[in-house]
């Protein structure tokens, strides 16, 4: 048995116990919502979700070398999602297992493509012609949502292009940081940036500039030039602010929801009041009342799980956040080469800004911009795009542990001949 | 479906459940994420040249670099190999480690770069001990024992691909031009003079056949290299890079060979002429 072998069987032990209380939780959860409304539906899922979970946990583990614990933590948050997503509407929760599927398939994709491909600058330059047409699509034949033009319809499918582009941005700016092609980055980054603007996606264009932003430290350390995209940053968001009334609305009801309860800051108001009725431990799963805040299934789900769930659960669900973001940052730190350490942590912190710009709009600590909660949101291209994420995470761990066998089987063969 | 006294208390009872659950999940993947890095340390301690596929030794300095799988090479502090040399550029070069064939280094965009005498605008494929010149600064690439790299001796004569991509000393010649290539006990030249330490066979990073390269498998090596090899704790070999030389000071593989004072590198040893018949390789296996 190969020194791979042998430790991927100890990992896959050492897994059991976590992928087994991520199962249960997702068993218990729709057995409860089963038990509560005799819905055959939910059945079917109490036992088909964490079946599922499981099987792709221990494949993605053993044939694609990804790592068990992120794949856990993503399963965890995902049962979270279905689950939340089937007690505010089933129909949306017979839905998200579908998009967990599609997610877990771009996940194989981006692990494979990270571990394979060597000559990155042809799929960098495709990518990179794909972003800026992919952004632009909308702008000519997009959809208004919620005041966002940032949806297409094909073939009676909508979709939201700039969550594939995060994909790509990341993929680019971190082959080009890595590189030094640091010009091309910022301009490919700050038009990619323009366009979500133009389309008024406010929360799309936030996740790339701090992403970009925080990419550049990593790669350059320079603080002059992080602080300079920082400055820069500041005065785009003043001329938004000063331009553009809805920003102007969206910061006075950050400030005051109260002065228009039953209006624009209706959202805010009823997300504060689901939190406070849940308390500390919550009001018991299907038990909340607080189903009807507008887009309760997008932005504030997080106010629905504190609502249900209690406080205490809402904070350990920050913190399989904040271990996700740890592992990704760890796996940065292991990598052989500059492009993969980038890749690495320009994914985490895309996940990591996202969540917190979510969860700090929902609970009144910045501004409210309309992005999804990574994994746990409704919507498809949400849910593939954040699962690429992880997978670009994956194949770079993948990467590491191909070299760090190879390594010790080195060492092994060297110390075999030193004990002869 | 069921009464609603028995739904409220199995549902309130379920909340504790559910953060028990989460608090389960995040705890053991905290104390996964602790033991994790608690063996990647221990990994890194036992192995500290992970990652890397061997070094670079620039020897007008003695300084060696570490060379990883791939990434770039030239001064920027950006760059996987981060090279001082004189007309060394921002980025000079990109490399690829290619199992079974070598490093392959191509020049970025216009960049000046010469290996084993001889100038290069495409990738090249570099083996253990070839030479490649950045700017005006010389560097030797020497691989780790153990690595996926082709013997050179395998594949004598030493034939030039059609297309020209591929450089490395020709067959019968010496592989390094000058001194040093015998001084490291590296290069081609190990092996001949069994009398110096550097000259053992193979540990990780350290010792070669007659072209360079490091036995593949060290199984079939003699069972004693004599007392004159340099172990570290671990049983490898020297040069390592483990036994890196003091920063700031001149490298000295041999230090017996050199006593503190004595003019380095200009006093070489006179090396003794090879005798083919000698057992190189130290006593036999008492056993």
């Amino acid at each position: 048995m190969s020194i791979q072998q042998k430790k991927n069987r100890k990992t896959r032990r050492g897994a059991r116990g976590l992928l087994t209380a991520v199962s249960l939780f997702g068993f218990v959860s729709f057995m409860l919502l089963f038990i509560r409304t005799g819905e055959s539906r939910s059945l079917i899922l109490a036992f088909a979700v964490p079946l599922v979970e499981y099987i792709a946990a221990h494949i993605l583990g053993r044939f694609f070398g990804a790592d068990i614990l992120l794949v856990s933590l993503v399963n965890f948050l995902c049962s979270l999602g279905m689950i939340v997503l089937y007690r505010i509407d089933p129909a949306l929760g017979m839905r998200q297992p579908v998009y967990y599927a599609a997610g877990t398939a771009g996940m194989v994709a981006c692990i494979i493509a990270v571990r394979m491909i060597r000559r990155w600058p042809v799929f960098i330059v495709i990518m990179m012609g794909l972003s800026l047409v992919l952004l632009a699509l909308p702008l000519a034949a997009g959809r208004e949502i919620n005041g966002a033009k940032a949806w297409i319809l094909i073939g009676g499918i909508s979709f939201q292009p700039s969550e594939i582009v995060k994909v790509f941005l990341v993929l680019c700016v971190s082959y080009m940081l890595s590189r030094r092609q640091r010009v091309l980055s910022i301009v490919y980054a700050a038009m990619c940036i323009l366009l979500l603007a133009l389309q008024r996606d406010m929360g799309a264009a936030l996740l790339f500039y701090f992403t970009v932003l925080v990419l550049i430290y990593v790669s350059t350390g320079s603080l002059v030039l992080t602080l300079a995209g920082l400055a820069a940053g500041v005065a785009a968001a003043y001329i938004g602010y000063t331009r553009f009334p809805y920003i102007q609305s969206r910061v006075a009801m950050w400030q005051d929801p109260w002065q228009d309860e039953y209006g624009k800051g209706y959202q805010i108001v009823m997300g504060l009041i689901a939190m406070v009725n849940g308390g500390l431990w919550g009001t018991g799963l299907g038990s909340g009342n607080m189903t009807a805040i507008p887009e309760a299934r997008n932005d504030y789900i997080f106010a629905i799980i504190m609502n249900e769930f209690g406080m205490v659960f809402a904070a350990l669900v920050i913190i399989v956040y904040v271990l996700i973001v740890v592992r990704g940052a760890m796996i940065a730190r292991r990598s052989t080469s500059a492009m993969h350490g980038h890749l690495a942590i320009g994914s985490v912190c895309m996940l990591a800004i996202q969540t917190f710009v979510i969860i700090g709009g929902v609970i009144k600590l910045i501004p409210l911009t309309g992005v999804t909660l990574p994994f746990i949101s409704s919507g498809g291209t949400s849910m593939v795009s954040a699962m690429c994420l992880i997978g670009l995470v994956q194949g770079v761990e993948a990467r590491n542990r191909d070299v760090l066998d190879e390594d010790e089987e080195m060492a092994e063969i060297d110390e075999r001949g030193a004990r002869t | 479906m069921q009464s609603s006294g028995f739904l409220d208390v199995l549902t309130s009872g379920l909340r504790y459940v559910f953060v028990l659950l989460a608090g389960f999940v995040a705890v053991r993947s905290f104390l996964w994420l602790r033991k994790d890095a608690k063996q990647y340390r221990k990994i890194i301690r036992r192995l500290p040249d992970a990652g890397l596929i061997g070094e670079m030794l620039c020897p007008s300095t003695g300084k060696t670099v570490p060379v990883p799988r791939e990434g770039s090479m030239g001064r920027f502090s950006s760059c996987d190999v981060k090279l001082k040399g004189n007309g060394v550029r921002g980025i000079h070069a990109h490399f690829l480690f290619v199992p079974g064939k070598g490093l392959k280094i191509t020049p970025h965009g216009s960049r000046q770069m010469m290996v084993n005498g001889r100038n290069v605008k495409g990738s090249v494929i570099l083996g253990n001990g070839s030479e490649l010149v950045l700017g005006t600064e010389r560097y030797i690439i020497r691989f780790f024992a153990g690595l996926d790299a082709p013997r050179r001796a395998e594949t004598e004569p030493f034939e030039e691909p059609e297309n020209g991509e591929m450089y490395g000393p020709e067959w019968g010649e010496e592989p390094l031009p000058g001194w040093y290539g015998y001084m490291y006990g590296r290069g081609g030249m190990a092996n001949r003079y069994p009398e110096y330490p550097g000259n053992a066979p193979a540990g990780r990073g350290t010792g070669c056949d007659d072209w360079g390269e490091a036995p593949a498998d060290r199984d079939d090596e003699p069972a004693d290299w004599g007392e004159d090899r340099a172990y570290d704790d671990r049983g490898r070999g020297y040069p390592y890079r483990g036994a890196a030389p003091v920063p700031g000071e001149p490298y000295v593989p041999f230090p017996e060979m050199y006593p503190p004072g004595a003019p380095y590198p200009q006093q070489r040893p006179q090396p003794v002429p090879r005798d083919d018949t000698a057992d190189n390789w130290g006593p036999d296996d008492p056993a």
